[in-house]
């Protein structure tokens, strides 16, 4: 009895400690260290941008492509840090938990695509881009993940939308 | 009297163990007699069971074997009972384990979803431009990578001519039945 008690507390244990997934890991590593930037845009933000006025063109393709989203964190190496930043999340990162989805190579650049499945739906996207270890990062898109909607999201940046961000506030 | 006073002595002497083998063969015989004065008589009654004792008593043949084998039982419960006692002990480390482990577990984990928290960007215009940049940033790859996947598609349509050049030569070969039919007809003629 004792030992049966005893074994699911260990079971239950190791399930909340995998509960911190690899990518956590890489953001506790990275985070704040010289060299890296980290932008985490969570779902109560999310939220907050489905409900704002701006006249960016493609703003209803981002809230179409947003809606699913739980949050973005963004690791992006400026310069400084390690020269194989991309290569070394691509070896951190356990391949029985993400799957390859696409890799394009370049001549001086690789992007990787990983996705994490749970019960046949995509519940977490990251896009490694590994280049000669200038502006390397990775993203990483936690929720429902619609990539139809987000492909089509390629037009420009040149965001006129801010002004009228501003005067909401 | 005298001989009750003496036999009340050497009886002391016997209770502490100091008496001598001539005093208690005295009062072994003293407590033979038919009658034993009432101050003795529970004295006598421990005496006369000494005297069934002193029977000679039949060993049993295997006593040896029983002694020894009851000697390993013994044995082999003491150590039962160490390991019984290992076997909790595990379960004391185990526990140990458990709380140090957990105390670590969630202390990090508290720490780490700080720590990203601490990441959150607060401003919505910067959130709307990062999240924009970063999905944009998607996109752009992603539309790279599948475009490529488009020019596999462009290969596909160019088997797909080459089978309708398959077509035609199909076609040709029906033409040379044909023109193989005239050749008989004009046999015939």
């Amino acid at each position: 009895m004792k030992r049966i008690l005893i074994a699911v507390m260990v079971i239950a244990f190791s399930a909340t400690l995998s509960a911190q997934s690899a990518v956590d890991k890489i953001f506790n590593k990275y985070a704040g260290k010289d060299g890296y930037t980290t932008v985490v845009i969570n779902s109560f933000m999310f939220k907050f941008l489905s409900n704002i006025e701006t006249n960016d063109p493609e703003y209803e393709s981002f809230k179409k492509a947003t809606s699913g989203i739980e949050s973005i964190r963004i690791l992006t190496q400026d310069g400084g840090g390690s020269a194989n930043f991309g290569k070394e999340l691509l070896n951190i990162l356990p391949r029985s938990e993400y799957e390859e989805l696409m890799v394009v190579k370049e001549a001086n650049e690789e992007v990787a695509f990983l996705v994490k499945e749970e019960g046949g739906q995509i519940v977490e996207f990251l896009l490694i881009v590994s280049g000669e270890g200038e502006e390397d990062a990775l993203i990483a898109i936690t929720g429902i993940i619609d990539m139809e909607s987000i492909s089509s999201l390629a037009g420009g940046l040149d965001l006129p939308a801010m002004e009228s961000l501003e005067e909401l506030e | 009297m005298d001989e009750l006073r003496h036999i009340r002595t050497i009886l002391e002497k016997f209770y502490q163990g100091s008496s001598n083998e001539k005093e208690e063969m005295e009062l072994k015989e003293f407590f033979q007699r038919e009658k034993i004065p009432e101050e003795f008589k529970a004295d006598g009654e421990l005496f006369s069971s000494f005297a069934s004792i002193n029977e000679d008593v039949d060993v049993p043949g295997d006593l040896n074997q029983k002694l020894i084998s009851l000697i390993d039982n013994a044995q082999h419960k003491e150590q039962r009972s160490r390991r019984i006692n290992l076997y909790s002990f595990s379960g004391l480390a185990a526990g140990l384990l458990i709380i140090i482990s957990v105390y670590l577990g969630f202390l990090r984990e508290d720490k780490s979803t700080v720590i990203i928290e601490q990441y959150a960007v607060e401003d919505p215009e910067v959130a709307y431009l990062e999240a924009r940049k970063a999905l944009n940033l998607v996109a752009e790859k992603w539309n790279q990578g599948t475009s490529e996947l488009n020019n596999l598609g462009q290969v596909n349509k160019g088997i797909e001519t080459i089978s309708t050049i398959n077509k035609i030569s199909s076609g040709s070969k029906e033409l040379n039945l044909l023109g193989n039919l005239r050749k008989a007809n004009e046999i015939q003629l």
